[in-house]
């Protein structure tokens, strides 16, 4: 459905999106993973048509977006990182707008805009002004506006960031569900948001893809081994004595600590292993007081610390 | 090889730099399309009498030009006048002989000395037309209409620019004056008597005429330099003699204007001169029941234009010739062969021309003749073999509408027309001032103050109010 | 582009922006016509128009100074421009909506038209002339500021960026009556021309093929003229500014003529500057 060859886009000197290349079949839901700044929103927009590419070509469906804009265009709905709202509208006047040059039919538009207010839930603000919504109503109407044209690909940059935990849940909710019936591209900087929406993920950084392939198989690959951070009321020597006896450590590395009078490392061991039990254990053992346990989750910024580290071991 | 097409669609041109030279080029494309329409010079002239359409007779004498004429404005550079330079400008596009040039009079005096060798004072507004040989220079106020009527206000009317100035081409490209000889001795009256102010006097020097009087029976003959005699309202006849001295000016190419009324009755002695040329002047008078082509009274005329070269540009205006008594003049069964008439002005088929003029009833009775008759009548008389013309004439049975020409355009134009066809110069003819400007308004003080509040503190001061409202209203939505 | 003018169009009357346009601008233009015609019981319409032509330093800028920089600077235009709607679209609609904003401004001055009709004799053909030539003038001005609005970076700078091309366009049309005439002082401005534009070529082709051609063509050009058509060399720079000149064209529309090659002029002057900014638009997405 979507075919990207050679993608790459240069600003000057700087070379914010690299060779870039992938496919995305129908019905898909697609994330793309990266830090900031990784070209994850200038590969969003030229795929949306809002950039040209220096060089590589862009197909939806096997027609290329720079031959036949108005036709590929009208096929995708795009919610860029900041949601294209005009604050002097009301909600009411912007969608109607958005769908007039969406090219909606105008006897559809009401319905249409019927169906769109409920599904992101902002029915209650309607007829509210715009620049006068909350971060998250925004959002939303944002979101609404991607979908007035019934596009078959939603492309969503960040659709999560700013909004609070609960609108969080709802709009991943909603993403979910459109994804039964749209093919989803989707960026975020959380993992776990991809984790929990995407089959699918890409990981780019500086401009290319660092892995491509569904989430577990990454985060497997990229995690070489399990976290877990442990807290003693203990100097730093008498903690790592502590540790010594626990097999399946590899590395103890020595943490700032939050607390006064009391050590934290983060404790390395072998993939897929959980050795939580034994070093308490291990610990009560040697009357070491232990006052915290628990597992870190590799977050997306510390896989790209390994992956920026071990850049060629992740490219091989 | 790749086609034009594919250059164009091609997203490198498209979006690189070449994009920026295919801008330039259409930039330029547009640029030359631009000068383009400027050399044909289409125009739409909006005002109400065309001030700035140059009329038909302007551009028959400018096709006609035969040697090149540039017309000197006189002004300091950005101050011309914009109305007389776009009036002007139209003669510049309408032939490649005329050429316009601004010279400032202040620093080029002796440029300005060339043509005003008797130190008339020729200053910046004036106009010079000139040709290598010749010139005429305009006083700047002539290039405008002026209402005297009041002395101490004078008004501007409006634009007299193409009247002057094809005039002073005919002039330059013709290089000499034709001379009217009007006769006296018979209580004539004189053309420059005609109108107020001697306006009509004005109109002929303008048109190039030079006005003389002549004594008929005084003079030997009428001078071979004379190209018209006119016979304007005689009171009496002339004498067989003086009918002998004019026909033989005529005979000798000579060219006649005659303006006759009832009053006068019959004339047997010119008469006689005219006779020769197929023309008959009954003494009658010609009676116009028709509501459409009468003043109101039955004798007052609004007769019907005649297709013909001196009527033609009044029609052409909307104009019509009053002519108030007129009496008929004929086409004579006997005209001669190489002698052609045609009618200029012509009454109704109702029309009928009485003789009796003692008949007490004002319709159409047995001993009337039935119209339609012609008002005035143009003759041609040309030569047998070589068919080249010798004699013009024109003989009109009215001599009040020469009054009426400060009222009515019709009349002025008519009688102007008809000078300028017996000097051959149908183009010369009727371009009349066209009125551009006015001036005035009437309020009252309170009306002032009523539309000045309106406009200066109603109206804005509404538009923002409800401005604010609307954006209080919205604000809080 | 309906759609995008609409909204533009609608925009200005739902902000204070529209009201705030049309209120100083009638503000002014009626002050002018009380003070310069009604006060004097003058019925001469056009100078009237004529006085008021200053007026569009100020309006212009109020006008289009949010047109395409606000959609930059809140994001939207990422909207439009992934909209099935092509880019000269939107900037013909946004100027569309600008001017019609600006005719709806001007009908409302008709009203002191019919007051001058009433109490005195109105040259009808002379003022339709004129407010014809008024409103192609409008345009044009409007068409440089949708340009300057595409490249600003926000309302403000656009505001000032047009008041000041506006204020330049002003300027020329005093300097050309300073300008040099003589021959040399021409050739001297028609190599500067031919040098401009061959560095155009080369800026933008990065070939010095291209921008050589282009000067030698230009030289050559120059020099044919001086040998064949040397007339064209004296006071060349005032023709130039002349026919370049927005302000000197509006003239004969106020005399009641309409000529073609002015309209032409005007109306190519906008189509080229919203052509250009449609470039500049295009150009930016691929930069």
């Amino acid at each position: 459905m979507i075919e990207v060859q050679d993608l790459t886009k240069r600003y000057g000197r700087h070379l914010a999106v690299d060779r870039v290349s992938f496919k995305v079949a129908q019905g898909e839901v697609v994330g793309f993973l990266g830090p900031n700044g990784a070209g994850k929103s200038t590969t969003m927009n030229i795929l949306t048509g809002y950039l040209s590419a220096t060089d590589g070509e862009v197909f939806i469906d096997d027609t290329n977006i720079l031959e036949e804009p108005e036709r590929v265009k009208q096929r995708i709905g795009y919610l860029p990182e900041t949601p294209p709202l005009y604050p002097e509208m009301t909600v009411r006047e912007y969608l109607r707008f958005v769908c007039r040059i969406k090219q909606v039919p105008k006897n559809e538009i009401d319905d249409r805009i019927e169906q769109g207010l409920h599904k992101v839930g902002i029915v209650e603000v309607y007829n509210r002004l715009v620049g006068n919504l909350s971060k998250g109503y925004r959002q939303r109407v944002g979101l609404a506006q991607a979908l007035m044209g019934n596009p078959d690909i939603l492309v969503l940059d960040e659709p999560t960031s700013g909004l609070d935990p609960k609108q969080i849940i709802e709009i991943r909710d909603l993403i979910r569900d459109l994804g039964s019936d749209h093919t989803v591209i989707l960026s975020s900087h959380i993992l776990p948001e991809v984790n929990e929406i995407c089959k699918r993920v890409m990981i780019i950084n500086e401009g290319r893809i660092a892995k491509d392939g569904d989430l577990a198989t990454i985060t497997n690959d990229l995690a070489d081994a399990s976290q877990v951070v442990v807290t003693a009321r203990a100097d730093e020597q008498a903690t790592r004595d502590a540790l010594k006896g626990v097999v399946g450590i590899t590395r103890v590395d020595l943490m700032q600590s939050a607390e006064k009078d009391a050590t934290e490392v983060l404790v390395l061991s072998e993939k897929n292993s959980d050795v939580r039990a034994e070093i308490a254990s291990a610990f009560a053992s040697k009357s070491v007081p232990l006052i915290g346990l628990r597992v870190k989750n590799a977050t997306l910024e510390e896989i790209f610390l390994q992956l920026t580290s071990g850049v060629q071991e992740v490219a091989s | 090889m790749s086609t034009i097409k594919d250059l164009l669609t091609n997203s490198k041109v498209k979006y690189g730099g070449y994009a920026a030279i295919i801008t330039f080029a259409i930039i330029a494309a547009v640029v030359v399309l631009n000068l383009l329409i400027q050399q044909l010079g289409w125009q739409i002239d909006m005002t109400d009498n065309n001030v700035y359409t140059l009329s038909e007779q302007t551009r028959d004498i400018l096709n006609d030009l035969e040697e090149d004429v540039t017309i000197f404005v006189l002004a300091r550079r950005n101050e011309e006048d914009p109305q007389i330079m776009e009036a002007l400008d139209r003669y510049e596009q309408a032939s490649n002989r005329i050429s316009i040039e601004v010279v400032d009079a202040e620093q080029n005096p002796a440029f300005v000395a060339q043509y005003d060798p008797e130190g008339e004072g020729l200053r910046n507004g004036s106009v010079i037309v000139a040709t290598s040989d010749n010139y005429r220079s305009i006083q700047g106020i002539d290039l405008f209409s002026i209402d005297r009527r009041n002395p101490q206000a004078p008004q501007v009317l409006g634009l007299n620019v193409e009247r002057r100035i094809t005039n002073a081409l005919i002039f330059v490209a013709s290089g000499r004056t034709p001379v009217i000889y009007q006769t006296t001795g018979h209580g004539e009256i004189d053309l420059t008597s005609g109108g107020a102010f001697g306006r009509l006097g004005e109109q002929f020097q303008n048109a190039n005429f030079e006005l003389r009087t002549l004594n008929l029976a005084q003079a030997p003959q009428v001078p071979d330099d004379g190209s018209i005699i006119a016979i304007v309202r005689p009171r009496t006849d002339i004498s067989p003699l003086e009918a002998e001295k004019l026909a033989a000016f005529l005979a000798g190419g000579g060219k006649g204007f005659f303006s006759l009324d009832i009053a006068v009755g019959e004339l047997p002695n010119l008469a006689s001169v005219l006779e020769a040329y197929g023309i008959g002047i009954p003494a009658a008078l010609l009676v116009e029941p028709d509501r459409n082509f009468n003043n109101g009274q039955p004798i007052e005329l609004w007769p019907e234009l005649a297709q013909n070269p001196i009527t033609d540009p009044l029609a052409e205006a909307d104009y019509r010739v009053l002519t108030p008594v007129p009496r008929p003049v004929l086409e004579l069964p006997t005209k001669p062969r190489n002698v052609t008439i045609e009618p200029l002005l012509v009454s109704s088929t109702e029309s009928f021309y009485r003789t009796d003029l003692d008949i007490p009833t004002p319709d159409l009775t047995a001993d009337d003749f039935p119209g339609p008759h012609p008002v005035a009548i143009s003759a041609v008389e040309s030569e047998f073999t070589t068919s080249e013309e010798v004699t013009r004439l024109v003989v009109v049975g009215d001599t009040d509408f020469i009054s009426l020409v400060d009222q009515i355009n019709g009349n002025l134009d008519f009688l102007m027309n008809s000078f300028g066809w017996l000097e051959d110069q149908e183009e010369q003819l009727s371009i009349r001032p066209k009125t551009t400007i006015q001036f005035q308004m009437q309020t009252t003080g309170t009306q002032k103050l009523i539309f000045g509040g309106l406009f200066v503190i109603v109206i804005p001061l509404g538009i923002l109010v409800a401005g604010l409202v609307i954006w209080l209203r919205r604000r809080h939505l | 582009m309906i759609a995008i003018m609409t909204r533009e169009f609608r925009t200005y009357f739902q902000t204070p922006a529209g009201y705030i346009f049309a209120g100083l601008f009638l503000l002014v233009s009626g002050f002018f016509f009380a003070f310069g015609n009604l006060l004097n019981d003058s019925s001469y319409y056009t100078s009237f128009l004529q006085s008021i032509l200053f007026l569009y330093l100020f309006a212009v800028p109020l006008l289009t100074m949010r047109l395409l920089s606000e959609e930059r600077k809140q994001k939207t235009d990422q909207l439009l421009l992934t909209s099935p709607i092509t880019v000269t679209q939107i900037v013909v609609g946004k100027f569309l909506a600008a001017f019609g904003v600006f005719l709806i401004t001007l009908l409302v001055t008709i009203l002191y038209a019919v007051v001058v009709a009433i109490f005195g004799d109105l040259a009808v053909s002379q003022t339709v002339g004129a407010y014809v030539g008024f409103a192609l003038l409008g345009a044009s001005f409007i068409s440089i500021g949708v340009l300057i609005s595409a490249v600003a970076e926000n309302q403000v700078t656009s505001a000032f960026f047009t008041f000041f091309a506006l204020l330049f366009i002003w300027f020329l049309n005093l300097v050309k009556s300073v300008a040099p005439t003589d021959p040399i002082s021409s050739t001297i401005f028609a190599a500067a021309l031919v040098l401009g534009i061959a560095a155009f070529f080369y800026a933008n082709t990065r070939s010095w093929i291209a921008g050589g051609a282009v000067a030698v063509v230009g030289a050559i050009a120059i020099v044919l003229l001086h040998l064949f058509a040397a007339e064209i060399y004296i006071g060349l720079i005032q023709n130039v500014l002349d026919w370049f000149s927005l302000l000197e064209r509006f003239d004969s529309f106020g005399l009641g003529l309409i000529e073609i090659e002015e309209v032409v002029f005007y109306l190519s002057f906008t189509a080229i500057f919203l052509f250009v900014t449609v470039r500049l638009i295009e150009k930016r997405r691929w930069a």
